[in-house]
């Protein structure tokens, strides 16, 4: 190994890795946010069959799923500006990369959502909203105060696996710019000619992650169980 | 119930974050001041020593970036801010508009000419030797001594492009090129076993790379390429200012000595 | 409130091409239970539910005290005016699955008639006490067996003072052993002179605790009156046709 790895340097480079979390919290963060909110969105449209709506949803979330997502990062990199610049004449080329990569996380992970949600949302049996109904509550008491919470528990895995796949993808980020964990890694890699070490360093900190996410999950999935 | 609120506020409070952050990191960006200084933002690479890159503290550094400083300075109505990508990005950057000037080690080619305004004059003249094992015994003095040889090569370059067209006028003394995605490592085993009996390289990259200590530069350079920043074909007012700059910094010396500095020669000079 | 009579009148209903309730009127007094009999496929749980806008009418009309509802034709307003003036008890109890028995109790209680979270929560127990599970107000119905289940739901039901209740089959989906329990708590509440409207298989609910039979076939009624009327001296030959088909079922088990 010699040149290329050595422990000592190998733990010099975490905490200097480390100190990007922030920035790779912040990615995950905001994707996550928007995916929620748009897939939640999307998701509803599918289920109550929204006509027009329900089409562009379907067509959208074909395309998020089925392209590699470094093509849709550079899309909207690349893309949205020019798109805003012929709509409004406003150039938001100026925009810091990391609001374009939020946005295209967070686009992204709402294609996933979406399945997931509706999946989930069509599994609550149709006699808790009709019970809802019966009750007299209107339909969004019945969403928020019935529905979605049985819908998490059905949801909650697959959502926790989209969360975990946000942080690997965080390594796209670094693409156009953004330094994050994945991004500092790279950079420590190449400008001390020491990649193997900084990506181990690296993956010990994405491994620290996934566990705490792990456990964070598991926890969360208690909450939902209602004595099951 | 309450996991999904605990959720939706932790969501919540990350994209307040989020947009927060941008809008400061928006802001910073587009703080021209009061004065009539415009701002230029520049595409450099990240991680191509020692022309440009980000070294460990994040900080870009090395030879091209220095010269653009020692530029920024001398340009007073110019402020550089410089964003570092990666090299798949650069020239889509300034293709698309997101940079106004690009930073890769641009080598001046007919192509590259007819699609932007390349600056002069030009800061860098890369002359290209072939190299061979330390302990190599064949007399190779230039191209024409490599015929009927192995060559390691990489696609796409230019020494590889001019090896091609004297095999194109050659075809009886053919170079034997070989083609793959070279690590300095694979170079310097190959050279040594005798793999490969040359390859070419310049004496910056030669330096800083693997083959040091195990191959040795023979003959007068096979070609020399210049280099330049590239800047938007219809951006010839800032083409002209970078133009000016460059001759300043040229004229007063500083070039040479940043080569020197950086470089470990004066490369800013014609030798062909 | 309680002293409201319930008028319904004209029911039409159609699935696609399939005419399920040709015309179905129907008139109680305050305290009334109505037992409504019949094969599958007659319409009763489809009328029913059209009461309550679970499924919506061609035509008919709902009065309760003096407000009329179209049942047609209705505002979403008017539709959880209703609602919340009525309870609904289902074949398969509908319990809100991710609420305790209390919870699911107060549910219709702080959530659509306002009412205080203290308020409801002592009103709740009351009514699960009335239904016998004092000991269960903590259970999630992942807990608790059908019969305890289908008890919740109808302190669920009673708890918001509903002018009627009505019951789909209240009990077609228990253990035979736990169906007696909710049998005898529907009989207190009809002793306590609560309005209910009850589609049932069970013979002797019917005619001993009911005030009022109908027996409905192919989307009409065929013939009703009192328990005795029906039971002893049925009129329509029809009516006699499946009294007797149930005598029979009843004979072989």
């Amino acid at each position: 190994m010699g040149d290329y790895f050595t422990w000592n340097g190998f733990i010099h480079f975490i905490p200097k890795i480390a100190a990007q979390l922030p920035m790779t919290l912040l990615i995950v963060g905001g994707s996550l946010a928007i995916g929620v909110l748009l897939g939640l969105l999307l998701a509803f449209v599918r289920v109550f069959s929204i006509p027009v709506a329900k089409q562009i949803a379907i067509v959208f979330t074909s395309f998020v799923r089925g392209t590699p997502e470094i093509v849709q990062v550079f899309i909207v990199y690349y893309g949205l500006p020019l798109l805003v610049q012929s709509i409004t004449g406003v150039d938001i080329d100026a925009l810091s990369a990391l609001y374009f990569v939020i946005v295209a996380f967070g686009i992204n992970t709402a294609g996933y959502l979406a399945e997931l949600f509706r999946g989930a949302l069509e599994s609550v049996p149709r006699g808790q909203y009709e019970a809802g109904e019966a009750a007299g509550l209107t339909r969004g008491a019945i969403f928020r105060r019935i529905v979605i919470p049985q819908a998490a528990k059905f949801a909650l895995p697959g959502f926790g696996v989209n969360v975990v796949y946000l942080f690997q993808s965080t390594s796209m980020a670094a693409a156009v710019g953004v330094m994050d964990m994945m991004g500092k890694a790279a950079n420590l890699g190449s400008a001390t000619g020491r990649l193997l070490q900084s990506y181990a360093a690296a993956a010990v900190l994405f491994i620290i992650i996934s566990i705490v996410l792990q456990w964070a999950f598991t926890l969360l999935d208690k909450r939902v169980t209602f004595g099951r | 119930m309450n996991a999904l609120s605990t959720a939706k506020r932790v969501a919540g409070i990350c994209l307040a974050a989020a947009t927060v952050f941008g809008l400061t990191a928006c802001g910073a960006a587009g703080s021209a001041s009061g004065e009539q200084t415009t701002t230029v933002t520049i595409g450099v690479n990240n991680a191509y020593k020692p022309f440009d890159y980000l070294n460990e503290n994040g900080d870009l550094d090395g030879y091209e970036i220095a010269v653009l400083k020692a530029v920024d300075d001398a340009l007073p109505d110019y402020k550089f801010d410089y964003k570092p990508l990666d090299f798949q990005n650069i020239i889509v950057s300034l293709d698309s508009g997101k940079v106004d000037v690009a930073s890769c080690v641009f080598t001046v080619n007919a192509e590259r000419k007819q699609k932007y305004n390349l600056t002069e004059p030009y800061h860098l003249y890369l002359p290209a030797y072939i190299y061979v094992s330390n302990n190599s015994k064949a007399s190779i003095k230039g191209i024409e001594d490599l015929a009927g040889k192995k060559v390691a090569a990489t696609q796409g370059t230019d020494v590889a492009n001019t090896l091609e067209e004297f095999n194109k006028k050659n075809p009886d003394k053919k170079i034997d090129l070989v083609y793959a995605n070279w690590s300095g490592e694979q170079l310097a085993t190959a050279l040594e076993s005798g793999a490969v009996d040359a390859t070419y390289s310049d004496p910056v990259s030669f330096d800083l790379g693997q083959l040091k200590g195990k191959a040795k530069k023979v003959g007068e350079p096979i070609q020399e390429s210049e280099t330049s920043f590239l800047v938007g074909k219809k951006d010839t007012k800032l083409a002209k200012a970078l133009d000016e700059g460059l001759k300043k910094i040229s004229d007063d010396g500083t070039l040479s000595k940043l080569s020197q500095q950086y470089l470990g020669d004066d490369y800013t000079k014609s030798v062909a | 409130m309680a002293d409201a009579q319930v008028i319904v009148s004209g029911v039409k209903k159609s699935f696609e091409d399939n005419l399920v309730l040709r015309d179905v009127s129907l008139s109680l007094q305050s305290g009334d239970v109505v037992a409504i009999l019949g094969p599958s496929g007659s319409g009763k749980s489809t009328f029913l539910r059209c009461l309550d806008y679970l499924e919506r009418a061609d035509a008919g009309t709902l009065q309760l005290g003096n407000d009329v509802y179209d049942l047609h034709d209705a505002s979403n307003k008017q539709i959880l005016e209703v609602r919340r003036r009525t309870g609904f008890v289902f074949q398969n109890y509908n319990l809100f699955i991710n609420k305790t028995a209390l919870k699911n109790v107060m549910e219709p209680l702080v959530c659509a008639h306002r009412v205080p979270k203290e308020d409801a929560e002592r009103i709740a127990k009351e009514a699960l006490d009335k239904v016998g599970l004092s000991d269960r107000y903590d259970y999630y119905p992942s807990q608790l067996s059908g019969g305890q289940q289908q008890r919740v739901s109808i302190a669920r039901a009673i708890a918001v003072k509903p002018e009627v209740i009505f019951f789909d089959e209240p009990t077609s989906a228990l253990d035979p052993e736990l169906i007696g329990e909710v049998l005898s708590v529907m009989k207190n509440l009809a002793n306590q002179g609560i309005t209910m409207i009850v589609v049932t298989h069970e013979m002797r609910f019917a005619r001993n605790v009911a005030t009022h039979v109908v027996f409905m076939e192919g989307g009409v009624i065929v013939e009703e009156g009192s328990p005795e009327q029906i039971f002893e001296h049925p009129q329509q030959s029809r009516t006699r046709q499946f009294l007797q088909q149930i005598a029979d079922d009843a004979a072989i088990g």
